[in-house]
């Protein structure tokens, strides 16, 4: 039992999770908008750290309005480690929240908790003397592969100057980023964009790049030179500053993108186009210098294709290495080497390019450089040569064939405009068969002729039928004129033309009684035979003044099962 | 009077295209082929083009070294003449000694090659239209088909039989192209990061097929199968000199 609880006593630190205490306390406890405070992370624990901390820099969260640095750390008696991270309180007042992090030590990480702090707010009308870094950037959706430029401005204080900075860096996976310097000129012209004078303010610039679409986040840091006065004199010390905005990246549209568009986007401009020697000569290379402007990812562009031609043998462009490189220009080389001679132009040089504010692909064209080619074209082929593995006789009689036959004495021909016929192959088609279908429509007529005349009763009905339609069309006209003769001539026209098909017989011969033999249907045959009375009595029984035009439903009957019978 | 100021005023007209290819023909045979290609590329914009005017810009272009100029010219003025005997010495030249690929031609291009292009569209349609009037007309009139009638409906059907592999065999041989670019490969893709699957010579002859995205589908000679760009190649057929490859300012 004594050996065992000895084990236990030896092997317990091994089970035992040894318990880290951690105090975090910010220095001053009350802040003002703006005003620097210092935050000390007191970590106790039961194991020793083996060395100082590891990854706290990397670690510290990047907040908007509260930057953050990690500046030192102290080992004190007893596994005690007081880390010192030194940063700017926002400007809101209120309580505000420094998230927890990870800090990693040689043989342990710590969670560090989160810490809160409060800002009092400022009287009215009093201004606070710190001084403070302040992102511009557009505010619009970017694009990947965009060169995006930042500026920061650092803004002095009542009771600060910023009199430099440094390790202005982004923390963002998917942003690449790059400082620039800006030329005093350049300054002064933003400055003065922005209304503020020099005297207040300095101003650092920064290249973002995105590298992937989607809600990005632009995590900001850098460090400023203050210098503080103080009673006692002046105090130098380097702060912190941090940014964190969300922006939207996309990519560049497919619709539209032209074919030889090489990754550029932003604005830029045909600069000035140069020539080595505007007379060479015939195979004497020269160099086409082209300078693009502008405010885009030059860096990135890759530079314009010129294929050979038939004029100019053309050597992949070259430009000048980046440390010469002006950041808003770039000049492109391209060797070029004259086949032929006479006055010629240089290939046109095109460059497209996506232009992020009109959302829209453009093109930008240097104009071709004329150039004067002297000398002679020389002969680079033999064109006739002869076969060395040919029978002898038979190898000069060749040659002779061939010389004659490649060296033509007359180039006279019959010489022609029109291309062949099967140039066009769908023209000639439809043609053929827009002839086809005019046969076709020739020949179906033939046969309906045909077929026509071999039944002529057909025709014949036909034409009776017109001539009683038309007839009464007359006949409601009398009527409603209330004219007796012309209504009675009418009706009897009608009938003639029906009945005249039917019995095959001339329609002025038939009287009414041939009608009614050859339609022996008709309901009404006292009718027919009133009309025809009023209609030929004159002829030959003197004036008849019979009413016909009561008669007129019958007689409309009459033609109705007249037509009928013509039409089944 | 005025007959002699007709003549006067036709050699006055004629006088610079006699002696622009006086000027051409004999710079040719002086050696200076960009001379005689400036003269002849001068009447073919004035004049139009001949089969022989062609032939002869071919020579001057392969003189030159422009091996794709050259075999466009001469490919151009066999689709004009197709007996014209300097284009088929340039081409026989161009494949047995200057390294030209050119697909064999089929039988019925063979066939076809005994006469002109033209020619073959014309007798086949020729022998159709009068095979279908002859049987159509008399059916139009009413009329049964006579001796006369019968004899010509066979001939023009024979004639039709034997037209159409010279027809067929011009359809298929329009199908062809020349590569023009210098450095241009045979892609497994139409797409401008298409795999690489074998090189092409400035001057090969390569049968076409469809076109997809500014591309076009071609067969080699050697029978291999792939996409190449379509700017890369220039028609074997057409009635203009070989297009300029220089990259032309934007109006």
């Amino acid at each position: 039992m004594r050996k065992i609880y000895t084990w236990l006593w030896l092997l317990a630190p091994l089970f035992s999770q040894a318990a880290d205490t951690v105090t975090t306390k910010i220095i001053p406890d009350t802040l003002g908008p703006g005003e620097p405070f210092r935050m000390e992370i007191t970590v106790t624990s039961a194991d020793d750290f083996a060395g100082p901390v590891l990854r706290i820099a990397s670690e510290l969260p990047v907040l908007e309005f509260i930057p953050l640095r990690f500046s030192g750390q102290r080992f004190s008696a007893g596994n005690t480690c007081t880390l010192l991270v030194s940063g700017v309180a926002p400007e809101t007042p209120g309580e505000h929240r420094i998230p927890g992090f990870t800090a990693t030590f040689a043989v342990r990480k710590v969670e560090i908790p989160e810490t809160h702090f409060f800002v009092k707010a400022n009287k009215a009308g009093t201004t606070q003397g710190f001084a403070k870094a302040v992102l511009d950037m557009p505010d619009r959706t970017f694009y990947v592969g965009e060169t995006i430029r930042a500026l920061i401005h650092f803004n002095h204080g009542t009771a600060e100057r910023i009199t430099g900075f440094y390790g202005i860096e982004s923390r963002s996976e998917s942003i690449k980023s790059r400082s620039t310097v800006i030329n005093r000129d350049q300054e002064d012209a933003i400055e003065s964009v922005a209304g503020l004078s020099p005297e207040n303010t300095k101003l650092a610039a920064i290249e973002l790049t995105p590298t992937q679409a989607g809600e990005v986040d632009v995590r900001l840091t850098g460090m400023m030179l203050v210098e503080t006065n103080q009673g006692a004199g002046q105090l130098n010390r380097d702060r912190p500053f941090s940014f964190a905005r969300k922006i939207k990246v996309a990519h560049v549209p497919e619709k539209g993108r032209p074919a030889d568009w090489n990754g550029a986007v932003g604005s830029l401009v045909a600069g000035p186009v140069s020539l080595s020697n505007a007379k060479p000569g015939i195979g004497e290379p020269i160099t086409l210098s082209v300078t693009v402007t502008g405010s885009a990812n030059l860096d990135r562009v890759l530079a314009p294709e010129v294929p050979h031609g038939d004029l100019w043998d053309v050597m992949p462009a070259n430009d000048k290495p980046r440390t010469i490189r002006k950041d808003s220009q770039r000049t492109f080389s391209y060797t070029l080497t004259p086949r032929m001679p006479g006055n010629l132009k240089t290939p046109a040089v095109r460059l497209s390019f996506f232009n992020p504010e009109t959302k829209a692909y453009e093109r930008i064209e240097f104009a071709p450089q004329d150039v004067t080619v002297t000398g002679q074209a020389p002969e680079k082929v033999e064109l006739v040569a002869v076969d060395p593995a040919a029978a002898i006789g038979a190898t000069e009689k060749a040659a002779q064939r061939a010389t004659e036959l490649l060296n033509p004495t007359t180039t006279e021909g019959n010489t022609r405009t029109r291309p062949n016929l099967l140039a066009q192959p769908y023209t000639l088609l439809w043609s053929q068969l827009g002839l086809l279908g005019i046969l076709a429509g020739a020949l179906i007529w033939s046969a309906r002729r045909d077929w026509l005349n071999r039944h002529p009763e057909i025709l014949r009905r036909r034409m009776a039928l017109v001539a009683l339609r038309k007839a009464r069309r007359l006949l409601r006209k009398a009527e409603r004129a209330g004219d007796n003769d012309a209504h009675a001539q009418a009706g009897v026209m009608a009938l003639r033309a029906g009945a005249a098909a039917l019995v095959e017989a001339t329609d002025v011969a038939l009287t009414a009684e041939d009608i009614l033999r050859a339609m022996p249907e008709l309901m009404t045959p006292a009718s027919v035979r009133a009309l025809f009375r009023r209609a030929d009595g004159t002829r030959f029984g003197g004036t008849m003044t019979a009413e016909t035009l009561n008669l007129h439903g019958d007689i409309e009957r009459c033609l109705k099962q007249m037509e009928d019978r013509l039409c089944a | 009077m005025r007959l002699i100021l007709i003549l006067l005023a036709g050699i006055a007209s004629g006088a610079p295209t006699q002696d622009r290819d006086t000027v051409a023909r004999k710079a040719y045979l002086a050696g200076d082929s960009a001379t005689a290609l400036e003269n002849w590329s001068a009447l073919v914009a004035e004049e139009g083009v001949s089969a022989a005017r062609l032939s002869a810009m071919g020579n001057a272009e392969w003189r030159l070294g422009r091996r794709g100029r050259a075999m466009v010219c001469w490919e151009r003025a066999l689709s004009l003449d197709a007996s014209d005997p300097v284009a088929r010495a340039g081409i026989i030249h161009a494949t047995a000694l200057g390294g030209i690929e050119r697909p064999r031609p089929t039988w019925q291009e063979q066939y076809a090659s005994a006469l002109n292009p033209d020619t073959w569209t014309m007798l086949t349609m020729l022998s159709f239209w009068i095979l279908v009037i002859t049987w159509a007309w008399p059916r139009l009139r009413g009329k049964k088909l006579t001796d006369t009638h019968h004899k010509l409906l066979l001939s023009a059907f024979t004639l039709l039989v034997l037209s159409i592999p010279g027809a067929w065999g011009t359809w298929t041989g329009r199908d062809r192209a020349i590569v023009r670019l210098t450095e241009e490969n045979l892609k497994l893709t139409p797409t401008a990061l298409g795999e690489y699957l074998a090189p092409l010579g400035e001057g090969d002859v390569v049968r076409t097929q469809r076109r997809l995205n500014g591309h076009i589908r071609v067969e080699l000679s050697g029978g291999q199968v792939g996409w190449v760009r379509e700017e890369a190649v220039e028609s074997a057929w057409g009635i203009t000199p070989p297009r300029s490859l220089d990259t032309p300012s934007q109006p």
